[in-house]
């Protein structure tokens, strides 16, 4: 009975914030903008989750943040902060494309090519800052960081320059080649959405199942206590870091054969970023990953819809943020609430 | 006790004492809880405890681990929070919901880790903590009313105020630590385990320190599971077992027997040390070890000595000498600046810890053998979750691990009620029973255990010290470091003494050492024994 209770917290305390957002939001929609925020918020729900292009959108937004928070959970939960999402996903994007636009195999065996490049090049990168951590002890925050914003200005010189397309008229990429672009289960969803879906239980069963997943969750809760039973800290960190950077990649890869079927500006969307979020929501558990993921890119969606009533989208966007806001605070709504429900 | 010829440090002075009760059975009632329980969970840690503590007494707590002492000084402290009970200070019902509230009502706390910032000085320390200090802090002021409570009681602290506590031995930390309280106004004060860290030399200091602060009208109450500083310091001792208060007696008129009985149910005999010699086969040879500590500063100075097949060997010497650099040295997992290690007649010192550990070298931290937020079960392989059978082809073997923690609980008697409860969730003791199955599960032929029974009751330390035993007769080797002379003695045929990372004597009977004179190597004293050492 208590135990039960207990489960129910999370979801009960993620109501209330997100009922709070609302208030909040409402009252800011109503002083600044002076549109009806009831209105508003109908149009918010009418055009994400209720609506069957608008769920199939918040799904498809959602592919490219769960794929990248599932790398970087891995890293997370070794105590690693990979912040580098965006950087390896632009890195995917970058090979994805190369590949993808150049080689023209069977999509049979381009397709899976395309993914397993993506990975070992997404892999390599981020391993560059596991290797920066053992051999200088450069904190790999600042790295990954740091590599976000040379892989996107690579990315950038790429689109402008070796990789445009001929006579272009803004920059971008030749489009890749047919048997490399994956279908729609119904526009705009695609069929990558269920490869992130199957990675998530490859996830839960590395971090769960498998020696290097003991090691790592024991690194990541006491990391003297796993140095003491011999684990070699050095050798996992480097191991995360490329698992970790070579999934995330992936979140590029699915913008390229999944979305874009080119490389242009923008084309990792903030999604790399958006996913420590979602990351942090979803308290680094796989399992709760794409809730959180849905969470967000329903709020995304939404806010755009907000647009409809009048509402500038850069307004729009301040709603998000307080939105996000809120939603970190249901931590502390939950354990109000636990801590209520145990007396 | 079976040494006890030589000198004590907790030698009493009778004949006041016996006055001081007298007077102070009359005092009135400075503290009392009334029906005081707290539950974590499944654990009744507290049961309807009701105590009254008389203003100007020493009360010490006992208890095993677990048994509730430190749950119920948290409550007092504001730290927890009871379920059930009430609080008096000073005749008044108090609701104490935080140490603001126990420290406003003149409750104070030394606890038993250190709270202070290393890079500040005494004074500054000790002004975070006081009640003057405002956003502009009179520090000129401070200093002097921290000097003369220093020289109050003889804390010798005067001339190092401006010190930075980082330079400070463990001893004078915590003097810091009882100035912090004192400044505060306090006078009831709470000790947690307050001698654990202290050198034999500095513990009858210590100790004459709480009987003057005592006789200066302070009531103290006093944790402990020492029964020797116990019964020389207190006036009153209440034992506590498995959450509930089994009873009040007068520090005048226990004993060790006694008070022991009330403890764990039963009387139980101490072993006896005393093992006939073997033939002696080496084990290991260290050779000119010398080992850096994390700051890079030299640990282990140009080390040297045999261990042999079937022995428990002492190692004597305080925290901060270099005893868990050299465990980690000879386990592998801090590199060697110099030196080999040689064992079973094969050169180890380029293998792995993984490589050292299957050839049978197990290795127990003082702190730090578990992972809290595991459960039992995944605790059960810290130490080889790569091996088989918990492991095939990188895939965790669920049954096996299961078998694996259900056979380490059921046979070093870990008191839980799952396999699946967190580790954070179990005593003390029972924290060490796992980590000790999982050692002596993997059949380690040399077992390096450092300081294995700090903070443990005497049945759990007995427990340890009966598998230590088992392994010797099974013709495996223990390596026993700690700071605690009693227990080192009891335990080993042999004995060494580190010293500032270097090892100050090696005597090769325990039966025939003088323990004052080993409490003076460990200090980086001489003695005229010392030419018993080869």
């Amino acid at each position: 009975m208590f135990l039960e209770k207990e489960k129910l917290a999370t979801p009960f305390a993620y109501l209330i914030a997100l009922f709070m957002t609302f208030v909040i939001g409402g009252f800011l929609i109503f002083t600044f903008v002076g549109e009806n925020p009831i209105a508003a918020y109908r149009e918010f729900f009418a055009q994400s989750f209720f609506s069957s292009y608008g769920i199939l959108e918040v799904m498809a937004k959602a592919t490219p943040i769960i794929i990248a928070g599932s790398g970087m959970i891995i890293a997370f939960r070794c105590g690693l902060w990979n912040l580098g999402a965006e950087g390896q996903m632009a890195i995917g994007a970058i090979l994805s494309t190369a590949i993808g636009v150049n080689l023209n195999l069977p999509g049979i065996v381009l397709i899976p090519l395309i993914f397993v490049v993506s990975f070992v090049g997404g892999a390599l990168w981020s391993g560059v800052s596991g290797y920066l951590k053992n051999k200088f002890s450069v904190h790999e925050m600042l790295s990954t960081l740091m590599m976000n914003y040379i892989a996107l200005k690579f990315m950038d010189y790429l689109i402008n320059g070796p990789m445009s397309m001929p006579r272009a008229n803004y920059p971008r990429t030749s489009e890749i080649l047919p048997q490399a672009q994956m279908a729609f289960i119904g526009y705009p969803l695609n069929v990558t959405f269920v490869i992130a879906l199957l990675i998530i239980p490859i996830v839960w069963f590395l971090i769960n199942r498998t020696t290097l997943g003991y090691r790592l969750q024991a690194v990541g809760l006491n990391r003297e206590a796993a140095r003491l039973s011999g684990m070699e800290i050095t050798k996992l960190t480097l191991v995360v870091m490329l698992l970790s950077g070579g999934i995330s990649a992936l979140g590029g890869t699915v913008e390229i054969v999944g979305d874009f079927f080119r490389m242009e500006r923008n084309v990792t969307g903030g999604y790399g970023f958006t996913a420590i979020v979602v990351v942090m929501m979803a308290r680094e558990d796989i399992i709760a990953l794409p809730f959180a993921a849905f969470l967000v890119s329903g709020m995304m969606v939404g806010a755009t819809a907000l647009t409809l009533v009048g509402i500038p989208a850069t307004f729009a966007q301040v709603v998000v943020g307080l939105m996000l806001l809120c939603v970190v605070f249901a931590n502390y709504i939950e354990r109000k609430l636990k801590e209520i429900w145990e007396v | 006790m079976r040494r006890d010829k030589c000198h004590s440090p907790y030698q009493q002075d009778g004949e006041k004492k016996a006055e001081m009760v007298e007077e102070k059975e009359n005092s009135e009632v400075i503290l009392e809880v009334r029906d005081i329980s707290k539950r974590f969970g499944k654990v009744q840690a507290l049961d309807s405890v009701s105590l009254a503590f008389r203003k100007g007494e020493i009360h010490t707590l006992l208890g095993e681990n677990g048994a509730g002492k430190t749950t119920l000084m948290n409550i007092i402290y504001g730290l927890y929070h009871t379920d059930k009970g009430e609080i008096f200070v000073r005749g008044q019902k108090e609701e104490v919901k935080s140490p603001k509230d126990s420290l406003r009502l003149g409750i104070g706390m030394v606890p038993q880790f250190f709270k202070l910032v290393p890079d500040m000085t005494v004074v500054e320390n000790v002004l975070l903590y006081m009640k003057e200090t405002q956003f502009i802090v009179k520090k000129k002021q401070a200093k002097e009313k921290i000097r003369q409570l220093s020289e109050m009681f003889g804390f010798g602290l005067e001339e190092s105020l401006d010190v930075e506590i980082a330079d400070l031995s463990e001893g004078g930390k915590q003097k810091v630590e009882i100035l912090k309280v004192l400044g505060r106004g306090s006078d009831i004060l709470l000790f947690d385990e307050a001698t654990n860290v202290l050198a034999p030399n500095e513990l009858q200091a210590f100790l004459d320190v709480i009987k003057d602060m005592n006789r200066t009208g302070y009531t103290i109450l006093y944790i402990t599971h020492r029964l020797q500083e116990a019964l020389s310091i207190s006036d009153r001792i209440s034992v506590f077992r498995r959450g509930k208060l089994i009873g009040t007696v007068s520090g005048k008129e226990a004993t060790v027997q006694t008070v022991t009985k009330m403890m764990v149910g039963t009387e139980i005999e101490r072993q006896s040390a005393i093992r006939g010699g073997k033939k002696k086969k080496p084990l290991i040879q260290v050779e000119d070890l010398d080992v850096l500590d994390d700051r890079g500063l030299p640990a282990v100075r140009n080390v040297s000595f045999e261990l042999y097949e079937g022995e428990i060997v002492g190692l004597a010497g305080i925290e901060g000498n270099g005893s868990d650099q050299l465990a980690e040295a000879i386990m592998g997992l801090r590199p060697l600046q110099g030196g080999r290690i040689v064992y079973r007649e094969a050169d180890i010192t380029n293998l792995s810890p993984l490589e050292r550990m299957e050839r049978g070298i197990s290795y127990i931290p003082s702190s730090n053998t578990l992972i809290y937020q595991f459960n039992v079960r995944d605790n059960s392989i810290l130490d080889y979750p790569g091996t088989e059978p918990f492991s095939r082809k990188g895939i965790l073997n669920g049954r096996a691990i299961t078998d694996h923690a259900t056979r380490i609980v059921e046979t070093y008697q870990v008191q839980t009620p799952s396999i699946l409860l967190q580790a954070a969730k179990l005593s003390g003791g029972n924290r060490q029973r796992l980590a000790l199955g999982r050692k002596i599960e993997a059949n380690p032929r040399l077992m390096i255990a450092y300081h294995p029974t700090k903070g443990l009751d005497i049945k759990s330390q007995n427990f340890i010290y009966e598998r230590f035993l088992e392994m010797e007769q099974n013709s495996a080797t223990v390596l026993f470091m700690g700071t605690d002379l009693d227990e080192i003695l009891q335990l080993s045929n042999r004995l060494m003494v580190i010293y500032r990372g270097e090892i100050v004597g090696i005597f090769e009977d325990t039966t025939q050492v003088s323990k004052f004179d080993i409490g003076v190597l460990m200090t980086g004293g001489h003695t005229h024994s010392e030419k018993e050492a080869d």
